[in-house]
């Protein structure tokens, strides 16, 4: 692996991961692990919603995130977690084997529970769980993070996780679907504290909200649409191959990466538009202080709906739920500057020779 | 416009005791010089040293525009090995049409042997492999992935000098002087899912650098002569940049026009060293970006 990635380290300070043992993820998740040992709880519910609860028993402890102020009801999370390995001092880490989400009088209004394996000191699984008030124009609800990670592992550019929104409804906190898996996780620039901020308005009752997604050389920002009446988490556009080309709702934003991994003199290929048959690609000097900016991503996606009906637990506790990110297989035209001259890349060699990050 | 004929002896050669000259008849047009298109070469007799014409042949010409249309001329050498000698005759035509568009030259060649006693024209290189009865032992190199192994017969081995576009390879022919046996001198196959799959084979090469004019040109630089295997390197050739040309490789295929033989390449690539990255690279743009352009070589 060429690079880990620190985007999200903030937004997770809040997260109630519990695992203090996972310095060998990518550097994101070692980041993040450094702050999940304390969970976030604010200044002002401190007194009664404390962050680190009684232990219910030698092997299992709760934890409490919160409150989270959400029309006009504080909701708390629980997580009870269990310890999953130890080393030969005894010290180990926790998993979550399982959470609620209770409004302020305690009724639980969504829950979900984790395997528990006992693990060695080199061989595990753990679950983690994080929690940021989700702030948007339209409504305000809850993004929740679900970490599954395994030791010993492969290290990935982007880690996979697993995010859900929650939202208001008839006065109740529900589910905006369920579960999706992405390869990726949430946008720096939205963290604030400890909440995430909706990227921007759609209409009177929509948001939009910004993930980050690992496209194969560069992360895109996918843009979700979550309705705060209808309580539905969708794709902000479509993207669809017709006819073998790409819709206009394939272009993504791209984020900025912070290292590039060109040892000397290069160049890339850059086509006028994203067709090698558009005409002949200009040959452009790369060099180490070039000025390279990622400008825009045009790339098939694919989102896959979960089951509304929860998991079945029966190929694992996430089983229910949906999936987006980057369409298998797909060709990933990239538009970059590079010392001002602009134009389309895509191919591996191109990828390579700018120094873009690549999964091992 | 006056055209007037021309004649040019080469030789005598010493072929097997007896004595051979070429004599290579043109034409020109008088009054003109300075182009390639003045003059061409109309026709070769081959004689023994009694003066018999033991082969002759004539090539067409026209004139279009006050100038021939296509300028033919040739070089004859004798080459001899462990089994024999033989005539060798290098044709090289440039037509108008080649001249304005491309920079493209045709070249071919005629080999001659003594059969039974009579010089002979040997034909076509047979393909190694493909079991021509009377010629020499087929033998073929196979390249494996773990290197290369050689099986090679023991007719004489000579090689043609022969013009890519933009550098010059030297490619193997097996000759039998003394049976008119001609065959390529090697084949190159991969061995791949049980099966074997034709591949280029390794050649010599003599090459005239020009390095580009520009600051900086561009040359994708492949780990194999293959470009299904693994991703090429971007190299930057620079004007300082030290280029060394190391060696080429090609599937070479033989065709027949007349009685003249002409090498076809194909999946053509040159072995190379531009600074730190050595490695594959092919096709005219990156051939012209390491300093050999497409053009016409000097005679």
């Amino acid at each position: 692996m060429k690079n880990g990635y620190f985007a999200v380290a903030g937004v997770l300070v809040v997260g109630a991961s519990i695992f203090g043992g996972r310095a060998i993820y990518t550097r994101a998740h070692s980041q993040a692990k450094l702050y999940a040992a304390a969970p976030f709880v604010p200044a002002s519910a401190k007194s009664q919603a404390p962050a680190t609860g009684a232990s219910s028993s030698a092997n299992e402890s709760e934890k409490q995130l919160g409150p989270f102020p959400i029309a006009g009801q504080n909701y708390t999370m629980e997580l009870r977690t269990r310890k999953v390995q130890a080393n030969s001092a005894g010290e180990g880490g926790d998993t979550v084997v399982a959470m609620e989400i209770r409004d302020a009088a305690g009724a639980v209004q969504y829950q979900r529970s984790f395997p528990y394996v006992k693990g060695t000191e080199d061989s595990f699984e753990s679950w983690s769980v994080s929690a940021l008030l989700l702030n948007g124009t339209n409504g305000r609800g809850l993004v929740v993070s679900y970490d599954d990670y395994f030791e010993p592992s492969a290290p990935e550019e982007e880690p996979t996780g697993w995010f859900q929104i929650f939202g208001a409804r008839e006065g109740k906190l529900v589910a905006f679907g369920p579960p999706l898996e992405i390869q990726g996780g949430l946008l720096d620039e939205y963290a604030d504290g400890h909440t995430y901020k909706a990227a921007r308005p759609l209409g009177a009752q929509v948001d939009e909200v910004d993930f980050r997604i690992w496209a194969g050389h560069c992360r895109i920002v996918f843009p979700v649409r979550v309705d705060w009446n209808e309580g539905k988490v969708t794709p902000a556009q479509e993207c669809a191959a017709t006819g073998g080309e790409l819709s206009a709702g394939c272009r993504y934003k791209v984020v900025p990466e912070t290292q590039l991994y060109m040892n000397e003199i290069t160049f890339v290929r850059l086509w006028a538009n994203p067709d090698e048959k558009s005409g002949a690609p200009q040959n452009v000097v790369v060099k180490k202080d070039s000025k390279v900016d990622l400008l825009t991503a045009l790339v098939a996606t694919k989102w896959l709906e979960g089951n509304p009906a929860g998991p079945a637990n029966t190929k694992g506790p996430m089983d229910d739920a949906g999936s987006l990110g980057v369409d298998s297989g797909a060709d990933l035209w990239l538009k970059v500057s590079i010392d001002g001259k602009e134009g389309w890349m895509h191919s591996e060699e191109d990828f390579r020779a700018l120094g873009l990050p690549e999964d091992e | 416009m006056r055209v007037e004929d021309s004649e040019q002896r080469a030789g005598p050669f010493a072929i097997a005791g007896q004595s051979y000259s070429v004599i290579l008849r043109g034409k020109h047009l008088a009054n003109l010089s300075g182009t390639t298109f003045a003059q061409t070469l109309t026709g070769i007799e081959i004689r023994d040293a009694g003066g018999n014409v033991a082969y002759q042949v004539a090539f067409p010409y026209a004139i279009e525009q006050g100038l021939f249309q296509r300028s033919l001329s040739a070089s004859v050498d004798v080459v001899s090995g462990k089994t024999g000698a033989g005539l060798v005759i290098h044709y090289r035509e440039q037509s108008q049409a080649q001249q304005i568009e491309t920079l493209v030259i045709g070249e071919s060649w005629q080999m001659f042997g003594l059969v039974n006693g009579k010089l002979a024209p040997l034909g076509k290189p047979t393909p190694l492999g493909e079991g021509a009865t009377g010629g020499p032992f087929m033998g073929v190199m196979m390249r494996a992935a773990n290197g290369a192994v050689s099986v090679i017969s023991q007719p004489d081995t000579i090689e043609v000098r022969v013009w890519t576009g933009a550098f010059y390879v030297f490619v193997p022919l097996r000759v039998d002087w003394n049976h008119g046996g001609l065959a390529q001198g090697q084949r190159c196959f991969e061995m791949m899912g049980g099966g074997n799959r034709e591949v280029g084979c390794d050649m010599r090469v003599e090459v005239q650098r020009k390095p580009p004019a520009e600051e900086f040109s561009f040359v994708r630089v492949f780990g194999e002569d293959n470009e299904n295997m693994g991703e090429p390197e971007h190299v930057v050739v620079q004007q300082n940049s030290k280029v060394e040309i190391l060696g080429s490789s090609a599937i070479t295929t033989w065709s027949q026009r007349g009685e003249l033989v002409q090498p076809v390449f194909s999946d053509l690539w040159l072995h190379v060293r531009i600074d730190s990255h050595t490695g594959w690279i092919h096709g005219d743009g990156d051939f012209a970006a390491a300093g050999l352009p497409r053009e016409i070589p000097a005679p």
